[in-house]
């Protein structure tokens, strides 16, 4: 039991000593996927340009309104999606893809998860340059709000680790857990109001529908601040109660989960 | 002073049958198809093994395949907890092992190969840069470590890969036989790089099915189904070892019948 907690201690100091390793995996396997393209990681961003738009005419066909108020609401909401799914997404295939790497290499195992979110959170941060022009093209205001924006994307990376450090050796040791989470996370991205609004649906019986998925609350925190709009507090409560209690969860299954993982996944 | 002391150590695996893991298979057995395997066995790879390990020690792991070899390198290399027993490493370990990430990134230069192979296997960037030339000049690739790995040939891929894992100073080096491998025409100086290598190291711990460790090694552990089946000078064991590999495979005669009766029934 205090071995456990020692052992688990141990790994994850060595995690935040190692910083720079997996920071610079990070980058290199960023830059590898878009290898010899003319590009580079700029795809991402050319990609989420070109989806955003499209997105952002459905909503403008299926609910009316104009494009200079669809693209900010549609671009923002998406992208900060795409921190959201991706994290809990590379969180539940951190270990699985590891795989033989792990117990033949001496990385701490919980640098797997830091090193696919450091991957998803570069990804954000070349999503980060379309926000920003989205808001110079329609002439969004920058205010201190923003703050409260930035401060929601770390209480979401925080969120996603803890999210690794339970999901991660969860979805190693019984492998249905990652097809059911993919399953789970294409259909959250209409259940969340990405490209829909939340204040439409307050009205029908469909309303708690919405409220009962958490990840709403996430993307309202970060979406709110910039738009100008807001929900009150709820978004900040629930978005920081994530983070915590998804460490906390993370901690203590890591913990007592370390010593077993490099057997799940063993070949 | 580095060491590494093992204290009773298991190492038991969860065999997972087609049948275990397959919904499918689970339901269709259930409904009346005959099971062929109970849904899981257990496999000790390592069996109530201690082991202390002190500077100057050139240690061999012998055994045939599936003896334990490699759980017990992952095991000396604290890449893998035992699952049961204690393990404690005192100084900068370094392992390499086969699947360790220790293979080159054909995407990458040369170049930022010699530079990510070592971090991820402890070096600091900056150190790694300090060796570039050296590494250039010692595998003959020269200006080559511009271009991307992938444009190699297979002879200079080997080349690279073999001074960049030598040029590294660990104290505790733990490795399996054929990682660090070179091609022939590289061979000699390949061969006393990789003596000043292992001389450098304060502990070092190979493992090899063949007689030839008995070259590099001092002691020679043999495993045989997670145990030790002895332990002391090279030359002794590993003439012991042969003799037993010959009177498996019915070549010898050297051996008494009764005494591989004796090791199969085991």
């Amino acid at each position: 039991m205090r071995d456990q907690w020692a052992a688990a201690r141990a790994d994850i100091k060595a995690t935040w000593r190692e910083r720079r390793i997996w920071t610079l995996a990070a980058l290199i396997s960023v830059g590898n996927r878009y290898r010899r393209t003319i590009l580079g990681p700029w795809w991402l961003t050319l990609s989420t340009v070109f989806f955003v738009f499209g997105l952002s005419f459905l909503r403008v066909g299926l609910g009316g309104g104009d494009l200079k108020n669809a693209v900010p609401y549609v671009g923002l909401g998406f992208i900060i999606f795409g921190l959201i799914a991706g994290g809990i997404n590379v969180g539940s295939s951190t270990y699985v893809q590891a795989g033989a790497q792990l117990s033949t290499s001496q990385r701490p195992y919980s640098t797997y998860p830091m090193q696919g979110n450091a991957v998803q959170f570069i990804d954000f941060l070349h999503d980060a340059v379309v926000i920003i022009v989205i808001a110079l093209f329609f002439s969004i205001p920058f205010t201190l709000a923003w703050g409260l924006s930035v401060l929601a994307t770390f209480l979401i990376v925080a969120s996603s680790i803890g999210v690794g450090l339970w999901l991660g050796p969860l979805a190693a040791r019984f492998r249905d857990v990652g097809p059911l989470v993919s399953m789970v996370m294409r259909l959250m991205f209409f259940l969340t109001p990405i490209f829909w609004s939340i204040d439409q649906v307050t009205t029908n019986d469909r309303a708690w529908l919405a409220w009962w998925n958490p990840l709403t609350y996430q993307l309202l925190a970060f979406r709110d601040p910039i738009l100008g709009t807001s929900h009150g507090l709820a978004p900040y409560v629930v978005t920081t109660l994530l983070a915590v209690g998804n460490l906390a969860l993370g901690i203590v299954v890591f913990t007592k989960s370390r010593a077993r993982i490099p057997y799940w996944v063993a070949e | 002073m580095s060491r590494i002391e093992i204290d009773g150590i298991s190492v038991v695996y969860n065999l997972l049958t087609i049948e275990g893991a397959n919904l499918k298979r689970k339901f269709l057995t259930g409904l009346g198809r005959k099971r062929i395997n109970a849904p899981s066995t257990t496999l000790a790879a390592i069996d109530d093994l201690s082991l202390t390990l002190t500077p100057g020690t050139r240690l061999g792991v012998i055994g045939v395949n599936g003896a334990g070899k490699s759980t017990l390198l992952r095991v000396m290399a604290g890449a893998l907890p035992p699952t049961h027993g204690r393990v404690r490493l005192e100084g900068k370990v370094f392992s390499l092992l086969g699947g360790s990430g220790a293979g080159l990134d054909f995407g990458l230069s040369g170049y930022e190969n010699v530079i990510m192979t070592g971090v991820l296997l402890g070096e600091t960037p900056k150190a790694m840069r300090a060796r570039v030339d050296e590494i250039a000049d010692f595998s003959g690739l020269g200006v080559r470590l511009r271009n991307p790995v992938a444009t190699y040939s297979s002879g200079m891929r080997a080349r690279l890969r073999f001074s960049i894992l030598t040029s590294l100073t660990p104290q505790i080096l733990v490795m399996d036989e054929g990682v660090a491998t070179a091609d022939a025409a590289f061979a000699q100086r390949a061969a006393a790089r990789l003596r000043e290598f292992h001389n450098n190291a304060e502990i070092v711990v190979m493992s090899s099915h063949g007689a030839g460790i008995a070259n590099t090694a001092e002691t020679v552990l043999w495993l045989d189904q997670g145990r030790v089946r002895a332990h002391g000078p090279a030359k002794e064991v590993v003439d012991e070892y042969t003799a037993w590999v010959d009177g498996l495979a019915g070549g010898a005669t050297a051996v008494d019948p009764a005494y591989i009766d004796e090791v199969l029934d085991e």
